[in-house]
């Protein structure tokens, strides 16, 4: 098993910074080790002790562990060790006994085990400690964190293989070379075309697509074939999801049961769509999304498309739960805030900065101070005190003459609905005065009065009377019941109003943006909140970068109050800060999530924890040439993905070899391709191509998402009859758009998608889970959906048992990209053989009625039942 | 917490199913089909061992087979349930005199609040406990309660983690994946470790509730709709039924083992092809165990199925009894949310929550033992943590009705039955003021060793190696099993 922080694989020349990573010492055995604090001892403290010895201002029993010198001075009980022995040592004491940590979880043998070999060895330090303790509070080592350090060039590694000229092969082949293996051969053509079209358009490639390429024998039929899929508008479908998950794309509040919809976030997953598909600079993307608001010059012009755009980008910052339509304390807004800060940093820094928001960062060196600095970023915008929520935020930039055309409509339906409601209340005063009428005359009157009254202020003799005869009631009431008092009517009536219903239907909807703004004179001052508690609030804090990022030189100048600018001009200059080409982090973290939707895992495995808990790269320096090769190309996605795609780490087999497997069976040195499943929209919207189904239509309002009365959550909206639920309508030839565009209400996941792993987001995805379960087995064996889907693929099917090889062929093709073995043939058509035959057997009534009809329906349904088990088996299901 | 979440690795899944049971390899029979092709069955290169379900022998005797464990997320007051104490009623209104740990700082008092319901003795045991829970009363003799648990992880994540994963933080595999991992299931047919959630919600922390952390996924939990249908698509559509489906599962395992064979050692891909043969025998075996209309008139009282405050969670214990029944070795019943966490309006809440489950927790006792179930089924009724002995203000001085109380996971109680555990029996005691435990301490990584221990495992052996790690259940040296408990 490879070790991937072992050091002897990483012996490439890269810049020194990568190599301090490589010297990870944690393999070795302790005995052998001199311990040091800082190195060994220090990050056990940090996260089990520092919170009551050592953070903030709180001193527990005088005890500072911070440095060692404190802890020989020791607390209110004494020296607390004595470097040498640990017997003498009353924190090992203390330690050894399980006082300490108090309450808390105890520490394990082995941190105990460390600590005690620490003491005895003499309690070393890698170096003098600092005079002031504060300098003490982040340490060297921490600091020294690879992603920490600022992108400098990394030479590409000399390689032997003279056929490789792809830097990405070079970096690639030195490890699998050093580890004395070589890189899977090249995948075979129709295999490479399905990945390929999965990996840029999420659909499968077309049998044309798969015939052209198969029979192009031009030099760079690759590439060719690899621009033709960039520049298709699925392109930005495909890669908006992705970037979509990383935002925490929801189109409700999440964070209550009632969870609220989001109707017009959808405007937010057309933008980067859009932005994917022209190919928009990833720095200007970023500060789009982060500062749209503060791009805008002047006021906002409703008729400039580019306004339009730069406040939906920032529909990115209102993405995150936000449960204050519901629940409004201040609690509740710090939450929403708190969670907006995650997906930020998250997605973009590739740090879990929002661990710091009740205390120092356990792992990494960011504390509670950075938390709210960086928060003060965004506070302009999210201030607590003067909080909007989700609806005061919407921008209406409806042009004039729509608006117009919305009110004339409206007036229109008013209109008829108005007169509707006239007859109907006409026909409700109808059915008051029958019932009066069989009330004995000398109480009609009393009782017409009564119900007529609308001040319901009645005498005791009137509500007696209204007891005695139920039937009779206000208009009002009988317009409400008039199915029961007046089935005809009411279904006369009902008709009309779906005509209204029709109108309504035509009006075009307001330009309704879901954007991120600051009020004018809303610049709340920023407090660290102790223990996280906005009702807490200490010492007065000012945007800065983060502590650990500016002891490694990369500071940035962030103003409190931009005069040039009618906003506070914060997050417009932190977005323009990360976006610089030496920043650390972002293209680091932005380029290894490319890499990982293309080859199925990230350089670094955890894209979104580039910190001192998430993984380290397997390829440092690959990932840091990436890095500098995107941002010295203008932050260029398309260009990026074209040079992955162009390596042949991308196009080499997925077999599994046994060589490889013995070294290295987690594919950790990229020796040959990752078999991937496809992701929950993959399996939906590839089954719809292969139904002939998809409705290409891109972008638009979200397809709304119901209860069927199964209980599955499927498209379409909730019919009502005589006023209960019956049924869905699933919307004309909508529901059969691409996945993308169903409706994301976080507590209704489409159950088809869910059953595949669709991610909830809680507040944002950073790795799709896959799950392999019985009922994602059921859903392709038994669920309506698909035996309907595997209908409509046969009858594409001109399914003759006697001409069968060409329509097979086909199916093959369209299916899986390739061409059905003689096996495979014969396993097919006995198969159909076999189950027509059955289905000629069935013996229910209904159908053998229609069977003796049209004897070729055996054949039909044994066809779709084939088409069935092509679709659910591991040759469709996975991406080789 | 969310990246660790989505991150967790599906890998290694495999499993000894095979098609076998359903399908004949009717397709690979004729003419010696593949046979004919030169190649044999996949040979997948040098395999990690593969994982199943089949039932496996624990190395020591067993006094527990099967598992049911409702857990109580959020924290119910132990002060007011099941751990009386009389002196507090002298302090009720002082200032609490000791060092007290705050989860909610905002809102902390010291002000001790006495509890606020009656004790009384149950059972010949003279077990007491509150009028609360009058059902558990009514099992007294049958139960231990454990009165010293201790985490010391005060809030609720950490702690939940510790009860189930015995590490208080993410990403480790639960106690429901590590029986399977060791022991397998007696059932093939129904999903070896079932998650029961709450109708109104997923429990805090969803889905890491039954996972399998970095054991094989093959030993998740699976959680089955909180209403009916319990799973979906359990039914074939009618011209599938029988023969049709049959045949078409063949065909399927045929295509599936041909592309196997170019990816020799894909554990996913087998894993695949397993789970076709799970959802074939869950079709009728699931609908049947998930289906309490035969329960007789009797048993459905006695859970509470037909009352609206226990119908619910009457369903589900019912439904665990089933399960258990069948052969699942382990059941858990999940609340939403963190229903327990009684930091205010605990007057009103504590007991609404006690109304819905204190029957049909009972009712499941009962009705273990009257089916002689109870003796190999360990029963489990408990959070993962407890409440303070002082009043938490939640909506202001002014409004006294809706105080609560805060975290405590000092000293807290859960209680047991069944599965070798001691009868009418009171484990432990906590400080005079319910606080923290100070006699017979019973911390998460004791709790978890001693149910492996009646599960005829050793905490210090059962291990998983991944890679270069060794994962444990037990990792703490200083676990031990609590003999105390136990018959």
């Amino acid at each position: 098993m490879i070790n991937q922080r072992s050091s002897s694989l990483l012996t490439f020349m890269v810049m020194a910074f990568t190599l301090l990573m490589a010297t990870d010492a944690k393999g070795d055995e302790q005995g052998k080790k001199e311990l040091t604090f800082e190195r060994d001892v220090r990050p056990i403290f940090k996260a089990m002790c520092f919170h009551c010895h050592g953070e903030g201002e709180i001193r527990k029993g005088g005890l500072d562990l911070r440095l060692v010198r404190l802890m020989q001075q020791g607390g209110e009980s004494g020296e607390a060790i004595a470097p040498g022995d640990p017997s003498k040592s009353l924190l090992w004491e203390r330690i050894e006994s399980d006082d300490m940590p108090e309450g808390e979880k105890k520490l394990s043998h082995e941190e105990k085990q460390m600590i005690h070999d620490w003491i005895t060895q003499g309690s070393q330090t890698v170096r003098p400690e600092p005079e002031n303790v504060e300098d003490a509070r982040y340490t060297k080592e921490e600091l020294d964190h690879w992603s920490f350090a600022t992108l400098r060039k990394v030479f590409i590694p000399s390689v032997l293989d003279e056929a490789c000229t792809n830097p990405i092969d070079a970096f690639i082949g030195r490890k699998l070379n050093d580890a004395g293996l070589r890189p899977s051969p090249v995948e075979k053509k129709h295999l490479l075309i399905r990945r390929l079209s999965f990996d840029l358009r999420g659909l499968p490639p077309t049998p044309e697509e798969v015939d052209s390429f198969l029979n192009d024998t031009r030099e760079d039929a690759w590439d060719r074939l690899v621009s033709t899929f960039l520049s298709s508008p699925h392109f930005g479908e495909r890669w908006a999801r992705h970037w979509l998950d990383a935002a925490g794309y929801a189109e409700s509040d999440g964070g209550t049961l009632n969870d609220p919809a989001r109707p017009h976030a959808w405007r937010y997953r057309d933008y980067v769509m859009g932005s994917f598909n022209q190919n928009k600079p990833i720095d200007q993307f970023f500060q789009e999304q982060l500062a749209g608001d503060e791009m805008i010059q002047g006021e906002i012009d409703i008729f400039n498309s580019e306004h339009e755009s730069l406040l939906t980008a920032t529909g990115f910052l209102q993405m995150a739960p936000d449960a204050t339509r519901t629940s409004n304390t201040k609690m509740d807004r710090n939450n929403a805030v708190a969670e907006m800060l995650k997906v930020v940093s998250s997605s973009m820094l590739g740090l879990t900065v929002g661990c710091a928001q009740c205390h120092d960062h356990k792992y990494d060196p960011v504390g509670i101070d950075d938390y709210y600095r960086f928060r003060s970023i965004f506070d302009p915008a999210f201030p607590l005190d003067q909080w909007r929520r989700h609806d005061a935020r919407l921008i209406d930039l409806t042009q004039p003459d729509l608006a117009a055309e919305i009110d004339r409509i409206e007036a229109k339906a008013k209109k008829v609905e108005d007169d509707i409601k006239a007859r109907r209340e006409a026909v409700a005063l109808d059915i008051q005065e029958r019932k009066l009428a069989d009330v004995p005359l000398e109480f009609q009157e009393v009782l017409r009065s009564a119900v007529r009254d609308p001040s319901k202020q009645r005498t005791e003799q009137q509500k007696k009377l209204l007891d005695d005869f139920p039937m009779v009631k206000p208009v009002s009431t009988i317009i409400g019941l008039l199915v029961e008092y007046d089935a005809p009517s009411y279904r006369k009536f009902e008709k009309e109003f779906e005509k209204v219903a029709a109108v309504r239907a035509t009006k075009p909807d307001r330009k309704m943006i879901l954007a991120t703004t600051e009020q004018s004179d809303v610049i709340p001052v920023s407090k660290v909140f102790f223990r996280g508690n906005p009702e807490s609030p200490t010492q007065k804090v000012l945007p800065g970068e983060l502590t650990a990022l500016r002891l490694n030189g990369v500071d940035a100048v962030l103003p409190e109050n931009d005069e040039n600018l009618p906003t506070t001009g914060r997050r417009l200059a932190y977005a323009r800060h990360i976006t610089r080409n030496t920043h650390p982090l972002t293209a680091r973290v932005f380029v290894n999530r490319v890499w990982m939707h293309l080859l199925g895992r990230g350089i670094v495995a955890t894209p979104g924890d580039f910190g001192l808990s998430g993984e380290r790269p397997t390829h440092p320096g690959l990932l840091d040439w990436l890095a500098g090769d995107f941002v010295g190309h203008g932050w260029d996605l398309k260009r990026l993905v074209r040079q992955i795609l162009s390596s042949h780490a991308y196009r080499q087999s997925s077999a599994r070899r046994e060589d490889l497997h013995r070294v290295d069976p987690e594919n950790m040195l990229m020796g040959r391709a990752n078999l991937k499943r496809l992701d929950a929209e993959s399996v939906r919207d590839s089954l719809l191509v292969a139904a002939g189904l998809l409705n290409p239509q891109l972008g638009g309002a979200s397809l709304p998402v119901t209860e069927n009365q199964e209980g599955k959550t499927v498209i379409g909206v909730r019919k009502i009859k005589d006023g209960l639920k019956a049924g869905v309508d699933s919307g004309r030839g909508d529901a059969n758009r691409r996945s993308l565009y169903i409706q994301m209400q976080r507590n209704k996941p489409l159950n088809m998608l869910a059953t595949f792993d669709l991610p909830r987001m809680t507040p944002n995805c950073e790795i799709r889970p896959q799950t392999t379960v019985a009922t994602q087995s059921l859903w392709f064996m038994n669920d309506s959906q698909m035996v309907d889907w595997s209908e409509r693929m046969a009858e594409s099917i001109d399914g003759d048992l006697h001409d069968a090889i060409p329509w097979l062929e086909d199916l093959f093709v369209r299916l899986f990209a390739s061409l059905p073995d003689k096996s495979d043939k014969k396993m097919c058509l006995r198969y159909l053989e076999s189950q027509t035959l059955q289905f000629i057997e069935d013996k229910d009534p209904i159908w053998q009625d229609q069977l003796s009809k049209d004897p070729t329906l055996a054949r039909k349904r044994a066809l779709a039942t084939l088409c069935q088990t092509l679709v659910a088996s591991n040759r469709f299901l996975y991406i080789d | 917490m969310q990246t660790k979440l989505c991150s967790r690795r599906h890998f290694l899944a495999s499993s000894a199913f095979s098609l076998s049971s359903v399908a004949t390899p009717w397709l690979l029979q004729q003419d010696g089909l593949l046979a004919s092709e030169g190649k044999a069955l996949a040979k997948p290169i040098d395999q990690p061992t593969s994982f199943d379900l089949l039932p496996k022998h624990p190395p020591k005797h067993a006094q527990a087979k099967a598992m049911i464990s409702m857990f109580m997320l959020g924290g119910p007051s132990q002060i007011d349930l099941f751990d009386p104490k009389p002196e507090l009623y002298k302090w009720h209104g002082k200032n609490f005199p000791e060092d007290i740990k705050f989860d909610n700082a905002a809102q902390a008092s010291r002000e001790i609040m006495a509890p606020l319901w009656k004790f009384k003795p149950h059972g010949q045991c003279g077990m007491e406990l509150s009028e609360l829970v009058p059902h558990l009363g009514s099992i007294a003799d049958d139960i231990t309660l454990i009165r010293s648990m201790h985490t010391g992880v005060n809030n609720h994540l950490p702690s939940n983690y510790a009860m189930n994963t015995g590490q208080h933080r993410s990403g480790r595999a639960v106690l429901g994946s590590w029986l399977l991992n060791a022991l397998g299931s007696e059932s093939q047919e129904l999903p070896a470790y079932v998650a029961l959630t709450d109708p109104r919600g997923l429990p805090l922390i969803g889905g890491e509730n039954w996972s399998n952390g970095p054991l094989p996924s093959i030993f998740q939990g699976t959680m089955v709709r909180p209403k009916t249908p319990r799973i979906f698509n359990l039914d074939a559509p009618r011209h599938l039924r029988g023969k049709a489906q049959r045949t078409q599962l063949e065909l399927l395992d045929a295509l599936n083992q041909k592309h196997l064979e170019e990816h020799s050692g894909e554990n996913d891909l087998q894993a695949r092809m397993a789970s076709y043969g799970l959802a074939a025998r869950m079709q009728s075996a699931a609908k049947e165990a998930f289906d309490i209309s035969g329960e007789s008139k009797h048993t459905r009282t006695m859970y509470g199925v037909d009352q609206d405050a226990t119908r619910d969670y009457g369903t589900r214990c019912l439904i665990a009894r089933r399960l258990v029944e069948r052969g699942v070795r382990f059941v858990q019943i999940l609340c939403n949310g963190q229903v327990w966490d009684h930091h205010g309006s605990i007057k009103t809440a504590l007991p609404q929550r006690c109304a819905e489950i204190d029957q049909p927790a009972a009712a499941l006792v009962k009705d273990l033992k009257q089916r002689g179930l109870l003796d190999s089924t360990l029963v489990h009724w408990g959070g993962e943590m407890g409440r303070l002995p002082v009043i938490q203000f939640r909506e202001g001085l002014d409004r006294r009705d809706k105080v609560g109380r805060d975290h405590n996971t000092y000293g807290f109680s859960m209680w047991v039955a069944g599965g070798g555990m001691k009868r009418g029996y009171v484990h432990g005691q906590t400080d005079e003021f319910s606080h923290h435990a100070i006699d017979g301490i019973v911390h998460h990584y004791d709790w978890l060793a001693t149910v492996l221990h009646q599960f005829g495992l050793n905490h210090h052996e059962l291990a998983f190696r991944s890679g270069p790690r060794e994962f444990k259940l037990v990792d703490q040296p200083e676990a031990k099993v609590v003999k105390e408990l136990l018959v």
